[in-house]
C-alpha cells in the first residue's frame, strides 16, 4: 500500500515549497514519523515526516525544485510495489514534478529554466485552488485493501445513494474522500449517457477554478461557519437607521478631517466607532461562551471582516471603545492591508468581542450573518440607500441603512441585544457626538 | 533560580476577564552568554520535550561568543572565509538545520529560539514568522526606530539596513532556531561572511543607529514583553537561568 509524501501546507498564505535536501535515498527503509526530506518555505525550513513506514521507493522531485502545495515529492511503500496509480498512469516515472507543475500551470521549478517560473502568483490561491491531477482524478489512488479515508458526510451520502466508496478517488486533504467527490460520482451515475456534457456545463467562468479543495483558508472558513451555524441559537433584530446626518457630517468635515487624520474615514469607520460606543454603554451583548459560563468582557476588541477576495478574514481594532475615529480608521486601513498582503500576525485576528460585517459597498440592503464563534452577537451593515420617509406629517427623502443584528439566545435575551441595537441607531442617528 | 515577575502590557486588562484564562502558558530561559553547541544541544532538548508535552511553550534568549553559522543545503559561497580561517580568529563554524543562509552571532546580539509549538497558535509557520518580526518591530519602535518587514526577505529592516535575521526550523509542528537582532554587536564581524546572501555593509545595530548605549537587559525585557503580546501568552511568565 503506497502512500504519497506531498508537500505539506504550512500555512494559509503558503503556495510552494522547495525541496531543499533528501534525507533518505530510494530503497531506503524509513519509520513512521521518521524525518524523509527537508522542505523549505520562506525562509522557513521543514522536515517533512514519514507518514508510514516501509521503503522509500520513489523520489518524485529532486533537490532545488521548487512544488505547489499538495504536490507528489515521494512514494513510500513495499519494494516492488506498481506504483502507477500513484504517479499517474500518464506520464514517464522520471518526470512527474515537471509535468504536473505544467499541467496545472503552476511551474515554478527554479531549476528548469523558462518553464514559467516569475508567473505571478495570487496570495491565497494556493490555499483554495490546490491542483487536482487529471490524470489520477478519475482511477483510484488505493491499493486493494487499503482503508478508505472519507468524511462522515461523504461516506452517509454515498451510501444513501449506493456508491461504492471504493471506486472513488479523494480530492481532501491526503486523498480523502469528501461530499464533493460523491456527488460527483452522484452526477455521473444518474446522467451517465450525458456525462461529457455535464462536466462541460460544470465549466466555471474564467478566473473561478472549478475545483476548491477544502483546505487551507477555505476549510477553517467551512469548519467554522459550519460549527457556528450548528451551535448557536440565532435571533436576527432588524433596524432602520436614519443616517442623513452622518451622511452630512461627514461632507461637512471631510476636509477637516483629512487634515487631522492624513486620510478620510469611510462609512464603515463611522460605523466601527458608533459600535464601538454602543458596546460600551450597552455591554451585554459583548460576552462569549466560555465553559460553562458566560463571560461578559470588559474591553471592546471589534472584529471587523475583511473579504481577500479568495477567502475572509476578520482583524481585530482592539480596544476600539477608547479610540479616536482617526485611530479607529488608520487601525482598520493598517490591517486590512496587512491581511491583504497575507502579513497579519497572531494578534491581529486575537481576542475579538463582536464583529461587524459590511455588504453595503457590494450593494446588499440586510443579510443575516453568522456569528463568529466564540462571541455572541455580529451585525451586519447594509447599503446606505435614499428612502421616502414620513416625518412630521410630511413625505421625506431620507438616507437610510438597515442594520441586521444577529446573536446568539443561548448567551442573552432580546431586551438587551434590542437596547444594543437602539444605542447604535442612535448614535448614527445624532452623530453630533463624533467631532 | 527560577523567578515569576509580570511582564509590563500597556493598560492591558488582567489575565481573568481575557476570555477566562485563554491566554497561553509560557516560559522564558535566559542562558546569558553561552557557546552556540551547547546553546544548541540544549536548544534540541527542548525541543523534544515541547514535541512531547512535558514543556509549555519556551523562548531561549541568549548571547553567543562570534560563530559563524550556515543552514542546511547551503553552499559555503557565502562564506568569505574557509571555516579553518574563521577559526584561527576564534569565530566558531557550525552547519546547522535551519532555514536561512549565513549568519554571524556574537556577544551584544540578543537571540532568541522560540520553541513554540505551532498547534496552539494556528498552525501556520508563515504567521509565525510575521509575529516574530512584529514583536521585534515593536521592540524597536518602543526605542524610536521605525523597522519594517520586507515582502520576500525574512528578518527586520531599518531603512534598508538590517537589524535583525530570522531562520526558522520546524518539526512536527514545533519552531527552533530563531532570530537574532543586533544591539550592541560589533558588526565589523558581519565581513566574514555574505549574511543571507547580502553584502556584509547592509547590517546595522540598535547602537549603530541610535548612536547612544543601549542596555541589554532593557531590549531583553521589552522583547518577552512584546512576545508576550504578539503570541497571547500569560502575563505571569517565569523567567529561568
Amino acid at each position: 500500500m503506497a502512500t504519497r509524501v506531498d508537500v505539506p501546507q504550512l500555512g494559509l498564505t503558503m503556495e510552494t515549497g522547495t525541496i531543499l535536501q533528501w534525507l533518505k535515498a530510494e530503497g531506503d527503509k524509513v519509520e513512521k514519523g521518521q524525518p524523509v526530506v527537508v522542505i523549505q518555505t520562506d525562509k522557513v525550513e521543514y522536515e517533512v515526516e514519514a507518514p508510514v513506514a516501509g521503503t522509500l521507493l520513489k523520489i518524485a522531485a529532486k533537490e532545488g525544485t521548487e512544488l505547489p502545495v499538495g504536490s507528489l515529492m515521494g512514494v513510500i511503500g513495499q519494494a516492488g510495489e506498481d506504483l502507477v496509480g500513484l504517479l499517474g498512469a500518464a506520464p514517464a516515472p522520471a518526470a512527474p514534478p515537471e509535468s504536473r507543475a505544467a499541467s496545472t500551470g503552476r511551474a515554478v521549478d527554479s531549476s528548469t529554466a523558462g518553464q514559467g517560473a516569475g508567473v505571478p502568483q495570487p496570495a491565497f490561491a494556493q490555499s483554495t485552488t490546490r491542483p487536482v491531477d487529471e490524470s489520477t482524478r478519475h482511477a483510484p489512488t488505493r491499493a486493494p485493501g487499503e482503508r478508505v479515508k472519507i468524511s462522515p458526510v461523504a461516506k452517509k451520502l454515498a451510501q444513501d445513494h449506493g456508491i461504492d466508496v471504493n471506486t472513488l478517488t479523494g480530492t481532501g486533504p491526503e486523498g480523502r474522500i469528501v461530499r464533493e467527490d460523491v456527488e460527483r460520482a452522484i452526477a455521473a451515475k444518474t446522467q451517465a449517457p450525458v456525462a461529457p456534457k455535464v462536466a462541460e456545463s460544470r465549466e466555471a467562468p474564467a478566473g473561478i477554478p472549478e475545483t476548491i479543495a477544502l483546505s487551507g483558508m477555505r476549510k477553517v472558513i467551512f469548519d467554522r461557519m459550519g460549527q457556528s451555524w450548528r451551535e448557536a441559537a440565532r435571533v436576527t433584530l432588524f433596524a432602520d437607521a436614519d443616517v442623513t446626518e452622518l451622511v452630512h457630517l461627514r461632507q461637512t468635515k471631510a476636509a477637516e478631517w483629512e487634515r487631522r487624520f492624513g486620510l478620510k474615514p469611510s462609512y464603515s469607520d463611522l460605523i466601527h466607532l458608533a459600535v464601538a460606543r454602543a458596546l460600551r454603554e450597552e455591554p451585554r451583548i459583548n460576552c462569549r461562551l466560555d465553559g460553562q459560563a458566560v463571560r461578559v468582557r470588559q474591553e471592546v476588541n471589534l472584529s471587523v471582516a475583511v473579504d481577500l477576495g479568495e477567502g475572509l478574514v476578520a482583524v481585530v481594532i482592539k480596544d476600539a471603545d477608547k479610540k479616536s475615529l482617526g485611530d479607529i480608521a488608520r487601525v482598520a486601513r493598517d490591517l486590512a492591508e496587512r491581511a491583504r498582503s497575507g502579513r497579519l500576525a497572531s494578534d491581529d485576528m486575537a481576542d475579538g468581542t463582536f464583529t461587524v460585517t459590511n455588504l453595503g459597498g457590494l450593494g446588499v440592503e440586510y443579510f443575516t450573518p453568522i456569528i463568529n464563534q466564540p462571541q455572541a452577537g455580529i451585525l451586519g451593515v447594509g447599503k446606505i440607500m435614499e428612502k421616502p420617509v414620513v416625518l412630521g406629517g410630511g413625505i421625506h427623502v431620507r438616507s437610510m441603512l438597515t442594520l441586521s443584528l444577529v446573536f446568539d439566545h443561548r448567551l442573552l435575551d432580546g431586551a438587551p441585544a434590542a437596547k444594543f441595537l437602539a444605542k447604535v441607531k442612535a448614535l448614527l442617528e445624532q452623530p453630533a457626538w463624533i467631532w | 533560580m527560577l523567578s515569576t515577575r509580570s511582564a509590563p502590557r500597556g493598560g492591558a486588562p488582567a489575565p481573568e476577564s481575557i476570555a477566562g484564562g485563554a491566554r497561553i502558558p509560557w516560559h522564558v530561559l535566559d542562558l546569558g552568554l553561552a557557546p552556540y553547541g551547547s546553546a544548541l544541544e540544549r536548544q534540541f532538548a527542548l525541543l523534544e520535550e515541547r514535541i512531547q508535552d512535558r514543556i509549555p511553550d519556551t523562548l531561549v534568549l541568549v548571547e553567543h561568543p562570534p560563530v559563524v553559522t550556515l543552514g542546511r543545503g547551503k553552499t559555503t559561497a557565502n562564506l568569505r572565509q574557509t571555516p579553518e580561517a574563521l577559526r584561527a580568529q576564534g569565530i566558531e563554524f557550525f552547519e546547522v538545520s535551519r532555514g536561512g543562509d549565513a549568519t554571524y552571532h556574537a556577544p551584544g546580539q540578543l537571540v532568541g529560539y522560540p520553541i513554540f509549538d505551532l498547534k496552539q497558535h494556528g498552525r501556520d509557520v508563515l504567521r509565525f514568522c510575521r509575529g516574530v518580526e512584529t514583536a521585534l518591530i515593536r521592540t524597536l519602535e518602543a526605542f524610536r526606530l521605525a523597522a519594517r518587514a520586507v515582502p520576500g526577505k525574512a528578518g527586520v529592516w531599518v531603512g534598508e539596513r538590517k537589524i535583525a535575521s530570522l531562520g526558522i526550523s520546524l518539526r512536527r509542528w514545533v519552531t527552533f532556531h530563531g532570530f537574532a537582532m543586533n544591539v550592541a554587536v560589533d558588526l565589523t564581524g558581519f565581513q566574514a561572511i555574505r549574511p543571507c546572501g547580502e553584502e556584509p555593509e547592509v547590517m546595522t545595530s540598535m547602537e549603530a543607529l541610535l548612536g547612544r548605549r543601549v542596555p541589554m537587559e532593557e531590549v531583553r525585557s521589552r522583547v518577552v514583553a512584546e512576545f508576550a503580546r504578539v503570541f497571547c501568552f500569560n502575563e505571569q511568565l517565569a523567567v529561568s537561568r
